[in-house]
């Protein structure tokens, strides 16, 4: 009997590890699928946007919203928003092309990808300890990865937004949330060299949480730094 | 007397306050009517692009206020203002 509920607690962590490893694949399909759409969007013929004004403002809006979505960590959104964004892209094309026939034969074939490399990339926050602005040992590859792309891409500016859960009075929290985004500035300029330039932080306390404040698992998401890319 | 008024006060300026922060249907309202004044300008026909961006933009916006996402919401309906401002510009 024992040895059977050792078996079902092994069983029970495989599962979990490939659930996990399931959503972590997943959520690299949706990254890819949208920036297939974007450079579809961007390849979009010079007079897309005088020939179909309609088609391509809400293109555009559409992408900008799953972009939000992703950097907000709301897959299910961007697994919702993307194929109605490809058809968007298409439907552009196509107005534009017959819109404007002659302008668009015109158009000269695409580039050559730009020699810069275009920054595509998120940046992914971190969560804290309750009532901690230390940043955990398991944060640091999170870290590592942001300061990265922040040292290979120079003209990339962010703030850093920290937040806090309800627990305590709203003036501490405000003041803890600051001290949070503080502390990853701090680890991205002494880790990285980045120019404390580049980064701006706040701290918004209590403010837009994550998760729910009543329960513990909720409370844990909210305890929190977010990346916001201000300059790309 | 002069104690309890003072802490009224401060809540009250501090409800109001945050007021500020968040991003209402009465937010929307105002950027409708924007867009309804473009319209009226010829904004359709003059400034296209900036119309319907507005437009587009703002029913994003209203789509993340009716998911009380008030920060998305606050930057889809911003930028769906800034699109009507400028459409109403070029209609001008």
């Amino acid at each position: 009997m024992k040895l059977q509920k050792k078996w079902l607690l092994v069983c029970l962590g495989l599962l979990l590890f490939s659930v996990g490893c399931a959503s972590t694949a997943t959520r690299e399909a949706l990254q890819g699928d949208y920036d297939n759409a974007m450079r579809l969007f961007n390849q979009l013929p010079a007079n897309a946007k005088d020939c179909a004004p309609q088609e391509y403002a809400k293109t555009e809006a559409k992408l900008a919203h799953i972009q939000e979505e992703i950097g907000e960590g709301h897959w299910t959104y961007v697994r919702k928003y993307l194929p109605e964004a490809d058809t968007l892209v298409r439907d552009t094309k196509a107005t534009a092309k017959r819109k404007c026939p002659q302008v668009a034969k015109a158009a000269p074939p695409p580039p050559p990808p730009p020699p810069v490399e275009k920054p595509t990339f998120i940046l992914k926050g971190i969560n804290f300890d309750f009532d901690k602005a230390t940043i955990r040992p398991s944060s640091e590859p999170t870290l590592k990865e942001a300061g990265s792309v922040l040292k290979r891409f120079n003209e990339v500016e962010v703030k850093i937004e920290g937040y806090t859960d309800t627990s305590g009075p709203e003036q501490y929290n405000r003041v803890l949330s600051e001290r949070r985004a503080k502390a990853v500035k701090d680890y991205l300029i002494s880790n990285f060299g980045i120019s404390p330039d580049r980064i701006d932080t706040v701290g918004y306390g209590e403010s837009w949480p994550r998760g729910d404040n009543k329960t513990k698992e909720g409370r844990k998401q909210n305890r929190r730094i977010e990346f916001i890319i201000t300059k790309q | 007397m002069k104690g309890w008024t003072g802490i009224f006060c401060t809540l009250a300026a501090g409800v109001l306050l945050a007021g500020c922060a968040v991003y209402t249907p009465g937010d929307i309202s105002a950027v409708q009517d924007l867009i309804r004044e473009a319209e009226a300008a010829g904004a359709k026909q003059r400034a296209p692009y900036e119309y319907y961006s507005a437009v587009e933009h703002l029913n994003v916006s209203k789509e993340e206020l009716s998911e009380a996402d008030d920060k998305n919401a606050k930057v889809f309906g911003e930028k769906a203002r800034a699109m009507a401002e400028k459409a109403l510009q070029k209609s001008r």
